[in-house]
């Protein structure tokens, strides 16, 4: 029987990656995209949400979440601090991890009227069966879900999230973006009881895809394969510049990692049982701390510290491949 | 025509004051009742209410709140909130807020929607601006704020019981409903809408006293006498615990917001000002207003004192609505 998952993006560019994998894949039954403020604005992760669900075809409805974290920006020292990064330039053009809107045709289809957090109490309450929530953005709708009614509980099979980094980090010398976006929605939702898969940057950047890679996706010919492949190599450009990983001319593509390991669970490696708890002020906000000791806290996450790389590439061939719809 | 309001209660003595005077006041429409934790655990506090609104017949939706404030207890370095201590009287134990309202056991249940997402959802398809009158912590409205910002404009105004800038109740610089959820009380001061805030400044000026209990007792309802009986158990805690300047005296914090909407005169220095509330460690709820020469944007109306005479006759006048005899 397909697995039931709802996913949460801040689309995104390896949102929409994880978007098309999780749409193509026949062990995911994909119920429901929510969207959520993270990479870009709400405003430009729901369109682009809907745009790759639009690209696709997929008939899968999208709720319009959070607009900001919990209760972060309530403080004024707390607000981002708009660095001065210097732009990535490739052929003379600017290359962005995330471009404010993917590059594919605006959306037509729309969201559904309710917010992402009433949809989940909604779906959970009615749900026959337990749900996996896969959430790769800022966890806000989630912890509000979570808060409007903890009975939900129940219905979760289990969350997987992408974020967090133990050795490391992207957003500061301590924290990874998603979890540094909203601490607060962090810690509810690692603490909250359910089974919590985390996908921390060691995991994402040891999983990474290669340019290689990208002529295999581009070679199967389907709309998902060259959209991946256009994505993919963007990052791995923006990598190369800013952060290059351990393989040359590759980029972590975070998000799809989480659905890959739903499909296949030995994606990830070196997976441990531990006590994470997230920084919320100064230094170690947004950190994913997670306790060395031999007498821990009580363990409340799995926490990813490997990833195979050969075998991730290997899953969203097969999914890319799947698609029905010829490439451009 | 009446001003459609909806109450949020963590009931709660005072709150059953406060649900009591707005069902009968011919200047109120109330048009639901949201719980929230606070003065008791949510599950305790619904149950109140419910009671409540068993005992008076009222055809007012209920819907249950959260259960615990939106971050606070995320991390062990809150500053502890001290329990209440009952106070031996005739023998008897008197407490501030009793785990039970002593009414019969509630046969209505709340609505099948949490108390933030009928928020949402109601104030969004509202055609006329709506009043809020949140007298527990501020948590059911900071999450509908989080979840739907845009509802703000359909907001006329939001009458919050909270706070405190000379006189405080359950640590050195916080009351009691701020304390407990000061992100969510920090969301309310800043969503645009007009706030009114009635800090214990404003509520501890329009007290009750036992003369006045015996006033509500002579009006003979069901409410007037139940009124009676939440105020005198108040003023027994006061007597020990927090005497106020007028002595055999209770504050009856949320029923002044009520009454405010009834009659706006009975809040009698209403500065027009910046609040903001403190987030953390010492100073965690505290209830910040800027008094410089040159302040920052004024975002709310701060209440500093109030008419206790004037309360005391809306009061009467509603109790003696009630059809209800005692």
């Amino acid at each position: 029987m397909k697995r039931k998952i709802i996913l949460d993006v801040d689309t995104g560019s390896d949102d929409a990656v994880a978007i098309m994998s999780a749409v193509l894949s026949p062990d995911l039954q994909l119920e429901a995209v929510c969207s959520v403020a993270g990479n870009k604005d709400i405003d430009k992760t729901t369109e682009n949400t809907l745009r790759v669900i639009q690209l696709l075809g997929a008939d899968v409805p999208v709720y319009r979440g959070c607009r900001e974290p919990l209760v972060k920006f309530l403080c004024p020292d707390r607000l981002p601090k708009r660095g001065a990064s210097k732009p990535v330039l490739k052929d003379g053009k600017e290359v962005q991890m995330h471009a404010d809107y993917l590059d594919i045709p605006a959306a037509v289809i729309r969201e559904q009227a309710i917010s992402a957090p009433e949809f989940y109490v909604q779906y959970l309450r009615a749900a026959k069966e337990p749900v996996t929530i896969v959430a790769v953005g800022p966890l806000t709708n989630v912890a509000m879900a979570l808060l409007l009614d903890n009975s939900i509980l129940n219905k979760i099979e289990e969350i997987v999230v992408m974020g967090g980094g133990y050795n490391i980090t992207n957003t500061s010398p301590s924290a990874e973006f998603n979890i540094w976006y909203d601490p607060e929605a962090a810690q509810r939702v690692f603490h909250c009881g359910a089974k919590v898969t985390i996908v921390p940057l060691d995991a994402t950047h040891a999983a990474c895809v290669t340019l290689e890679d990208c002529a295999r996706f581009r070679a199967l010919g389907t709309v998902s394969g060259n959209f991946a492949a256009e994505l993919c190599e963007q990052r791995i450009t923006v990598h190369d510049d800013s952060q290059p990983l351990a393989v040359p001319h590759a980029a972590a593509v975070h998000d799809a990692v989480c659905v890959a390991y739903l499909i296949d669970p030995s994606v990830l490696k070196d997976v441990r049982h531990v006590h994470c708890d997230v920084g919320f002020r100064d230094f170690c906000e947004g950190q994913t701390i997670l306790d060395p000791r031999y007498y821990t806290e009580e363990k409340n996450c799995y926490f990813a510290f490997d990833g195979d790389r050969f075998k991730f590439v290997d899953i969203l061939c097969d999914l890319f491949a799947r698609d029905k719809k010829a490439g451009r | 025509m009446a001003t459609k309001v909806i109450l949020d209660v963590d009931t709660g003595s005072d709150d059953a004051v406060a649900i009591m005077t707005a069902a009968l006041s011919p200047e109120i429409d109330l048009v639901a009742i949201c719980t929230t934790w606070g003065n008791q655990a949510i599950e305790d506090t619904t149950d109140n209410t419910l009671r409540l609104v068993d005992a008076m017949g009222l055809d007012v939706p209920v819907y249950q709140g959260c259960d615990t404030a939106m971050v606070k207890y995320l991390t062990n370095d809150y500053v502890e909130n001290r329990p209440h201590v009952p106070v031996m009287h005739n023998g008897k134990p008197v407490i501030m807020h009793a785990k039970h309202l002593d009414l019969p056991e509630a046969v209505t249940r709340p609505q099948n929607v949490p108390a933030a997402c009928f928020y949402v959802d109601y104030l969004r398809k509202a055609t006329e601006k709506i009043t809020l009158i949140p007298v527990g912590p501020l948590t059911n409205l900071g999450l509908a704020l989080r979840i739907a910002p845009d509802i703000a404009e359909h907001i006329e105004q939001i009458v919050v019981m909270g706070g405190g800038s000379k006189i405080t109740n359950c640590n050195p610089w916080g009351e009691s409903n701020i304390w407990h959820d000061p992100e969510a009380a920090q969301i309310v001061a800043e969503c645009g809408a007009k706030v009114v805030w009635v800090p214990l400044d404003a509520t501890h000026r329009a007290c009750i006293t036992m003369e006045d209990c015996r006033r509500f007792r002579e009006i003979g309802t069901f409410c007037a006498k139940f009124a009676a009986e939440q105020c005198e158990q108040r003023i027994i805690v006061h007597n020990a615990q927090q005497p106020l300047d007028i002595p055999d005296a209770a504050a009856v914090h949320d029923a002044l917001c009520v009454a405010y909407v009834i009659d706006p005169t009975v809040l009698t220095d209403l500065r027009h000002c910046h609040v903001e509330i403190g987030l953390a460690g010492y100073g965690e709820g505290q209830t910040i207003v800027d008094q410089r020469a040159y302040p920052l944007e004024k975002n709310g109306y701060f209440a500093y004192d109030a008419d206790r005479f004037k309360f005391v006759d809306i009061l009467c006048s509603c109790f003696a609505r009630d059809p209800q005899k005692a």
